[in-house]
């Protein structure tokens, strides 16, 4: 299913997925040096720590918000074959995976070209990686049988991200608000972009920002659960 | 063993208008303890027991929202009963939808794996009835173009080849199917027929009394949610038929 609509993407335009990551790339560009203009930053530093924030954080938006949808978007199969919600959850992460990877190419063009260096600690990226993918089904498995119920979530869902995006260090850096630490440290999308992010920089992640985003996946494990137990049955009715 | 049992079965439906979809409604409601939900419960079943075992032939029978299709529903595994329970054992292939994941803008070929995965089929089995598929929808060179470009008989016949190709131990259909043209529809019976042959089982909701007739064995005959005739299919189409000639109607059930 997820395949089908990864090739139908390619099949529409040439380029295909590569668009996606070109805008990415314009972006990077274009917002990086103007911010690293505005904050007086080294553009190459700043750019580097801006496009792998951007990275991560396309890829964990993107999730959350399709997550939202993922049982009203096969309500229409749905209505006539039973599908079990982690198998729309996959599809969802599986083809925000696959743009994930175009991104990452882009991005990692963008690091050679700068000759950035990876330090070994980057390979913690993979981990981080990991903990997003299983925070993606989770949540996916959670929310979207609730959003189905609720129409109106997913919509709740895409302007709180709006404003995550903003307030979480992606267009500054967190030592901007080092006057006020709680903007960063009770913030759970800072820990989520930090594992990925400070691999890539060369820094290794803080104990902290493993534990609350261990703990994040953690909960959503519970409520996916809980709700899928108890949405099981009645997710019919609500299509 | 395939089998079908329904014991005591009740369903209700909620029925949804738009605010009763909103958090923020429901929330309001909460707060200033509105009594006007916004739902309405239908009782689509009550009291509904029936069963069926290998070479069994079921016909649902009744007039419009009488709970045939809320039946087959229930059998196919996409809703559970609020009391009562349903048990069905073997492979279920529903055909309720027709043009089931199917996606214009791929072409005839690409769209045979989905629906057929939909359907439960194993990668062996798609590719299997590949080529029973083409020859059977006969839609030639359009095989490889986007079903966009497909006329609307094409896209029946295609879709007809798909939800036909694989074999059920209990086959729900809703309707018996019957599409295109005058040569396509003696091809369309046949191959259906062939399908029903092979099923263990089969649960048919039908409005044709005559079709359940010749078809089935047993028949369930629904009316406003109830069973109102449960037996050899002859009788029961002959006392619906008898019942409907009879103009006096009573109304669904809608309980607040």
């Amino acid at each position: 299913m997820a395949n089908q609509e990864v090739r139908l993407r390619y099949k529409r335009s040439l380029l295909g997925p590569f668009w996606i990551s070109l805008t990415l790339l314009a972006m990077i560009l274009g917002i990086g040096l103007l911010y690293s203009t505005i904050f007086q930053q080294d553009a190459v530093e700043f750019l580097t720590f801006f496009a792998c924030g951007i990275l991560a954080w396309n890829f964990l938006s993107a999730m959350l918000m399709e997550g939202c949808n993922a049982v009203v978007y096969a309500e229409q199969h749905l209505r006539s074959v039973p599908i079990k919600t982690s198998v729309l959850a996959s599809r969802s992460v599986y083809s925000n995976l696959i743009i994930f990877f175009h991104n990452a190419l882009v991005v990692a063009a963008l690091l050679a070209f700068f000759r950035h260096e990876l330090k070994p600690v980057a390979l913690l990226v993979l981990p981080a990686s990991a903990l997003y993918i299983l925070l993606g089904l989770l949540w996916t498995i959670a929310m979207a049988p609730i959003c189905t119920r609720f129409r109106d979530i997913g919509q709740v869902v895409t302007s709180v991200l709006q404003v995550m995006f903003f307030l979480t260090p992606i267009l500054w850096r967190p030592e901007f608000a080092s006057e006020r630490p709680m903007v960063t440290d009770i913030n759970p999308f800072y820990h989520l972009i930090e594992i990925f992010r400070a691999p890539l920089i060369g820094v290794a992640p803080t104990a902290t920002n493993w534990f609350v985003s261990t703990g994040i996946v953690a909960l959503f494990a519970i409520a996916a659960f809980f709700i899928n137990a108890y949405t099981r049955k009645r997710l019919y009715l609500w299509l | 063993m395939a089998y079908i049992k329904f014991d005591s079965v009740h369903f209700n439906y909620p029925v949804f208008n738009i605010s009763a979809r909103s958090l923020k409604v429901a929330l309001m409601q909460r707060i200033s303890r509105s009594s006007d939900s916004g739902m309405v419960q239908v009782e689509a079943l009550k009291d509904v027991s029936f069963s069926a075992e290998p070479g069994d032939r079921i016909g649902l029978i009744g007039r419009n929202g009488s709970g045939k299709s809320t039946a087959l529903r229930l059998a196919a595994g996409l809703a559970f009963p609020q009391k009562g329970s349903v048990e069905v054992s073997g492979r279920v292939v529903s055909l309720i939808e027709l043009g089931l994941g199917v996606n214009p803008e791929l072409s005839g070929k690409d769209n045979i794996e989905l629906p057929l995965r939909l359907l439960g089929a194993t990668t062996e089995e798609i590719n299997g009835v590949m080529e029973d598929i083409k020859e059977f929808a006969g839609i030639g060179d359009f095989f490889h173009l986007p079903v966009r470009t497909y006329s609307a008989g094409m896209r029946a016949r295609l879709g007809f080849a798909i939800c036909t190709s694989i074999t059920a131990d209990v086959l729900v259909m809703d309707e018996w199917l019957g599409t295109g043209d005058a040569q396509f529809v003696g091809r369309a019976q046949d191959r259906l027929m062939s399908l029903v042959d092979r099923a263990k089982i089969l649960l048919l909701a039908s409005h044709a009394p005559d079709l359940v007739a010749s078809v089935c064995n047993k028949a369930v005959w629904l009316e406003s949610g109830k069973i109102a005739a449960y037996g050899p299919a002859e009788e029961v189409v002959a006392s619906y038929l008898e019942f409907t000639s009879d103009p006096d109607s009573p109304q669904l059930a809608v309980a607040e």
